[in-house]
């Protein structure tokens, strides 16, 4: 591409442990779920292509890799993220309640040059189980609350709106872009040994 | 914190700094149950960056590894009146201002073990633009690649034939084992024998300050060998054979403790220990943290995190390095240094007639470190008293005495490091150095190695880590990742650039 504009976005996974984030991921990436729970082990960033607005862009979602578990995600999880997703569980009303610090621990560490109108997303996760604690009403009026932060209900088991979820959260990291001209702010960064790597499927995931 | 943390564990790990992480990251990867805890509410320890904010809070508050520190306001400069103290502290997070800044060589230790362990994919660098020299005090880059050689006004056109003519010679230098230049220099200097090339002073200067980087008295071979790893890590990124990593040093143990996590590490931030004890066979310690006794085989453990009972036995903690911070309106040296809104620059500076030396890092927003506009100078030395600002004045002076730039904000502080670091035999616990004064990581990750091999002797340090795609995600075993060693291919594939990067010409 000859323009600087990112082809690359990077999407950051947050919430409490064991709301389904990286099941939410693998679902999406890799069309698999696995019930067994399992603190992320192994779990650590998918790409993807996505086509949003005709063009094509990679999407690299980062997963917390467990650190989230102590409260001990550092500084550099949060760097030059394009787009912030958070998932609660709607059968745990603290995962929904924590969302909250989630959003503030987000705009102090990444600190986006434009904090009210960066993109997140959020994800009530679960819907398939039948013990259902948080009420749509209640999450709704809480995005509506936060600059209207689009909301999405899942299940990463069934597959339930994860695409759909994704596209849109694809969408808006571009369009945040569009929106400021956001041109790459360091140009020339270097990523060691990117000629060196495999080729690999567009579509893989660590996890 | 909710405790649902285990309570055993293979081994526990004391401080997130570079060495710390290393190793953390190096036991998780081979399978090892791993606790990496932290005293502080941050990664990195003295390792690593900091918003001014926090920056400041850290001067005012001494700490075991960090102390005598200070910090001054200048009045902002007539060209740049808009940074204040308020404006500065309003972008406090734009900034991240690492306590032990250093560069990488190309194709030197650190990125070698970021390439062979896969970690590389957590980081991203910017390339230097200037290596630098004072000459005649003038700060003036030297050059690096062979179209700088062939560009550079710095130099006559002799000086120029002479310059690659030298340097072609250092890098044929050992490839034929009855060089008549080795024998004749065998126990000689490295600037006996840069004065036998009849170089011009300039020149000397140039390979002696910039290149080689040695003093006065070092050897022949030294000086040959630091020259052929300036050489080698050329051509391979940008125009100076020096990368940084983007926001700073204290991105790079971050990297270590996300592998050390996908492979199952547990993190514990603002955790503090109280004491360690450990069976009479020493086969189990036991750390008592929060009211909670955590079981391990082995723990490793920074200087500063030594709980108060165990500091003792690694003796004083002395001065051992002293570092400066400056945050300028503009950067230092001329535009051609400084070109499209400043360069991230090194400066390798001499005192006392060579006898010591400090180096300097310039910054400039293109590091991620700090605002646009702005510029960061680290300046660090060897310690050798309490008073970093005054280890430090023979280099400021050289530095700001002409040409100084707009300095806004002025830092001082030392790091410390216990006196006997490596003396572990009074207890089980394996404690890693304080940051040595050195320019790349090449003495952090010895240490880090060398704990490895003494807990884990027949391990590998840090394989390579599998790609996404390798990764089994159905009815896995995770046990099953760490037989993924280094593959055939990749190990072939890292061989031929390594030894692409030795036989590399002067490179453009």
């Amino acid at each position: 591409m000859a323009s600087r504009k990112k082809s690359l976005l990077k999407v950051i996974i947050l919430g409490d442990s064991s709301v389904g984030k990286t099941s939410l991921m693998n679902q999406y990436v890799n069309k698999r779920f696995s019930n067994q729970y399992k603190a992320t082990i192994g779990a650590d960033f998918c790409t993807k292509e996505v086509v949003v607005n005709d063009r094509v862009v990679t999407m690299q979602i980062w997963d917390t890799a467990g650190q989230e578990r102590f409260q001990s995600l550092g500084v550099a999880f949060y760097r030059g993220a394009d787009c912030c997703v958070l998932v609660y569980d709607v059968t745990a009303p603290n995962s929904f309640k924590n969302l909250d610090s989630w959003r503030d621990e987000f705009l102090i560490q990444a600190s986006p040059r434009d904090p009210e109108h960066f993109p997140f997303v959020v994800l009530g996760n679960k819907v398939d189980l039948d013990n259902r604690q948080v009420s749509t009403r209640r999450a709704q009026q809480w995005c509506q609350s936060k600059n209207d932060i689009p909301y999405y209900e899942t299940s990463a088991k069934e597959g339930i709106n994860v695409e759909m979820a994704f596209q849109t959260i694809a969408k808006n990291a571009l369009e945040q872009e569009t929106e400021a001209e956001l041109i790459n702010d360091f140009p020339d960064q270097i990523r060691l040994n990117s000629e060196n790597n495999r080729p690999g499927n567009a579509d893989n995931c660590q996890c | 914190m909710s405790d649902d943390l285990p309570e055993e564990f293979d081994l526990i790990v004391l401080g997130t700094g570079f060495a710390e992480s290393c190793i953390a990251a190096a036991a998780s990867r081979i399978g090892k149950t791993v606790l990496h805890i932290d005293s502080h509410d941050y990664y990195g320890d003295v390792w690593n960056s900091f918003s001014l904010e926090a920056f400041n809070k850290l001067l005012d508050q001494p700490s075991s590894s960090l102390r005598n520190g200070s910090y001054t306001w200048h009045e902002p400069a007539e060209e740049a009146p808009s940074w204040t103290r308020e404006t500065l502290l309003e972008k406090s997070r734009r900034f991240s201002l690492d306590l032990s800044p250093r560069v990488a060589y190309s194709a030197g230790a650190l990125v070698q073990l970021l390439i062979k362990s896969n970690i590389c994919r957590y980081a991203e660098f910017r390339a230097l633009d200037h290596v630098c020299m004072l000459y005649n005090n003038e700060l003036v880059s030297v050059p690096c690649s062979r179209s700088d050689v062939f560009n550079t006004k710095t130099l006559t056109m002799v000086e120029k034939r002479l310059l690659m003519k030298f340097l072609t010679a250092c890098n044929d230098y050992g490839e034929d084992k009855c060089n008549e230049d080795a024998l004749a220099f065998r126990g000689r200097t490295f600037l006996e024998y840069l004065k036998a090339q009849r170089v011009t002073d300039k020149i000397a200067t140039c390979v002696m300050q910039a290149i080689a980087m040695c003093d006065a008295s070092s050897s022949f071979e030294t000086g040959m060998q630091r020259t052929q790893r300036f050489l080698a890590s050329l051509g391979r990124y940008g125009n100076t054979p020096f990368l940084f990593p983007m926001y700073g040093c204290g991105e790079l143990p971050q990297c270590f403790c996300r592998l050390c996590a996908v492979f199952g590490g547990i993190y514990c931030l603002k955790r503090s220990v109280d004491d360690i004890s450990w069976t009479p066979d020493a086969k189990e310690l036991l750390l008592s943290s929060a009211g909670k006794t955590l079981r391990a085989k082995h723990i490793v453990c920074a200087p500063g995190q030594l709980p108060a009972t165990l500091a003792p036995h690694y003796g004083q903690l002395q001065p051992h390095i002293s570092r400066g911070l400056f945050i300028a309106a503009s950067p230092l040296g001329n535009e051609e240094l400084n070109k499209g809104g400043g360069g991230v620059n090194l400066l390798r500076l001499l005192a006392d007639e060579g006898q010591r030396e400090a180096c300097l890092i310039q910054l400039s927003h293109y590091s991620g470190a700090c605002p646009a506009g702005l510029y960061i100078l680290h300046l660090t030395t060897p310690a050798f008293s309490e008073d970093p600002a005054a280890d430090l004045a023979d280099f400021t002076a050289q530095l700001f005495e002409t040409n100084a730039p707009q300095i806004l904000y002025s830092a001082y502080f030392t790091i410390t490091a216990p006196t006997n670091a490596n003396e572990s035999a009074a207890t089980p616990i394996y404690c890693t150095a304080a940051p040595a004064y050195e320019l790349d990581y090449d003495a952090a990750i010895a240490d880090a190695r060398h704990i490895f091999s003494q807990i884990y002797e027949n391990d590998d340090f840090l394989p390579r880590a599998p790609d996404p795609e390798e990764i089994v995600v159905d009815g896995e075993d995770p046990s099953a990742l760490n037989e993924h060693s280094l593959p055939e291919d990749l190990r072939a594939q890292l061989h031929d650039l390594q030894q692409a990067a030795q036989q590399m010409d002067i490179a453009e």
